[in-house]
């Protein structure tokens, strides 16, 4: 593993929180989302803005959801359990 | 949040040029389907010739289910798989011989069953223990015998995040077992062997390697168990196609040489192996084809462009999944400058998932101009939800040797209506 995919769960909560601030229909500033908002209830995101979200988060992580192998349901139910999942992806590539 | 649209991915050998492009979207219509019947060859050959040679190739009739591609396929003297009765007729309609034929899928029913008894296809892959006792009872009845073989679902494959729940095919490799050691209840039939499929859209070589030694490890635990050999093993595929900008293409002369390692090495385990397939049907079909549309309006809506075509997930929106938030190839046959703007390309539905490609960076295309969307030949026409909002069905159409064939007609609305029966009282 390289060095720079060491990457301490805060940085990935912080990008994280950022990418669901730009997504359109997310109504909370990025200054104001908490690790326990949930995606589509507090932050308003629809099933399109899930799909954006996916791409973005795949793009800036450089990781791979596989719908197949993985509960993205799950995995994408809020800011906090994003995180957790890309911090496993990330311990495991 | 714009996005390239990743070009490169269009293949170098594709014939449908942009004269016949126009050409056949004029003679025919939108939105089209068009399909390169040489490019249709050339998959064929490039995974027959990175395959060994005792390898046979089934070609996955769900990817595109269409008479004349099935034609082709015949032709190149591919096998067949098929998932459905329907599916089993269009392939014995085009004349291939019930020899060359399996039959899979997680649910038949009893008419599905015995028309494929009746017709003495190769084999029917089973799914579950019941099933195996349903063609028993039928075969019985046709006093027949019939091949089977048993699809084993061996969980989540090796090396791959446990998390998702088990899917609904096959049966574990213990029901098998089972299966095996009760033959003496099964005098009208045969278990040739095992089929197994664990993924789908593979794009690492190793991965497919890995799917067919759990398959062969699996098969190799159930002769030695049930002290039966088999003559047949269905490694599945999953022969993956870069569609995106990540995706690379799959590495087929290390697929080749894993293969050939692999088989070797269990080659002594099967002495009475006669037929070792593989599936394919998205890396046979899905780069021969494009989705054609054309637009119907251009606007600038909340400082977003949006092109409006006369087609959309209705008509080419069968599964991809990203929901056009990651672009496939598509080009515009007439620009209105040169000047690149970020627009998302929609389709004629009311719903805002009927996007084929979102924020894109692209110059404006022309009012009434042509938009093609590349590898489109796979899970297209037959994959979409075409009743949804009654605009009918495109249509399809095949060019050979710069000749373009009407392969399936346009179903009209009127159609549509046609087939509905009103209430009587």
């Amino acid at each position: 593993m390289q060095k720079n995919d060491l990457m301490p769960e805060e940085i990935a909560l912080t990008k994280i929180k950022k990418i669901v601030s730009q997504i359109p229909g997310c109504f909370m500033a990025f200054d104001l989302i908490q690790r326990d908002h949930r995606l589509r209830e507090d932050l308003g995101l629809d099933s399109l803005g899930m799909v954006d979200l996916m791409v973005a988060i795949e793009d800036t992580f450089q990781i791979y959801f596989d719908p197949l192998l993985m509960d993205l349901d799950e995995a994408f139910t809020s800011i906090g359990s994003i995180t957790d999942f890309v911090m496993m992806l990330k311990s495991k590539s | 949040m714009a996005k390239n649209i990743p070009l490169y991915l269009v293949p170098q050998d594709l014939a449908l040029t942009d004269r016949i492009i126009i050409e056949a979207a004029t003679q025919f219509g939108t939105p089209l389907f068009i399909y390169d019947k040489q490019k249709l060859e050339s998959n064929w050959k490039d995974l027959v010739n990175h395959l060994p040679e005792e390898i046979k190739v089934y070609y996955s009739v769900k990817a595109n289910p269409s008479l004349a591609i099935i034609q082709i396929f015949d032709k190149l003297g591919a096998y067949f798989e098929v998932a459905s009765i329907g599916e089993l007729k269009s392939v014995l309609e085009v004349g291939v011989s019930p020899s060359r034929i399996i039959f899979l899928g997680p649910g038949k029913t009893a008419a599905e069953l015995q028309y494929a008894i009746e017709k003495q296809i190769y084999a029917i892959v089973s799914e579950s223990r019941r099933e195996v006792y349903d063609v028993q009872a039928y075969s019985c009845d046709f006093r027949q015998t019939t091949r089977i073989a048993l699809r084993i679902n061996p969980g989540q494959g090796k090396g791959m995040l446990a998390m998702a729940g088990e899917t609904q095919f096959g049966m574990e490799p213990a029901t098998a077992l089972g299966i095996l050691q009760e033959m003496h209840h099964l005098s009208n039939i045969e278990i040739i062997g095992i089929h197994g499929y664990l993924g789908t859209q593979v794009l690492d070589w190793k991965v497919i390697i890995e799917h067919s030694r759990r398959i062969l490890e699996i098969a190799d635990e159930l002769q030695q168990k049930s002290g039966r050999l088999f003559s047949f093993i269905d490694l599945g595929g999953g022969f993956g196609i870069p569609y995106h900008e990540s995706d690379a293409p799959l590495n087929l002369p290390a697929l080749y040489i894993g293969l050939l390692d692999l088989l070797a090495e269990y080659a002594e385990k099967f002495p009475s192996i006669k037929n070792i397939a593989v599936e394919s049907g998205r890396f046979l079909v899905g780069s021969s084809g494009v989705f054609v549309g054309r637009v119907l309006d251009i606007k600038k809506s909340n400082e977003q462009n949006f092109v409006i075509l006369d087609g959309g997930i209705n008509a080419f929106g069968g599964f991809d999944r990203y929901v056009g938030a990651r672009p496939t190839p598509i080009r515009l046959l007439e620009k209105e400058n040169s000047e690149e703007k970020v627009l998302t390309v929609c389709g004629p539905l009311c719903t805002p998932l009927d996007r084929l490609a979102a924020n894109i960076l692209s110059p404006l295309p022309k009012n009434n101009s042509l938009i093609v969307f590349y590898l489109a030949g796979a899970y297209g026409y037959s994959a979409s939800p075409g009743l949804f909002l009654s605009h009918g069905y495109p249509l399809e159409v095949l060019i050979s040797q710069n000749e373009s064939f009407l392969i399936r007609q346009r179903i009209s609305p009127d159609e549509l209506i046609a087939h509905q029966r009103f209430l009587s009282f």
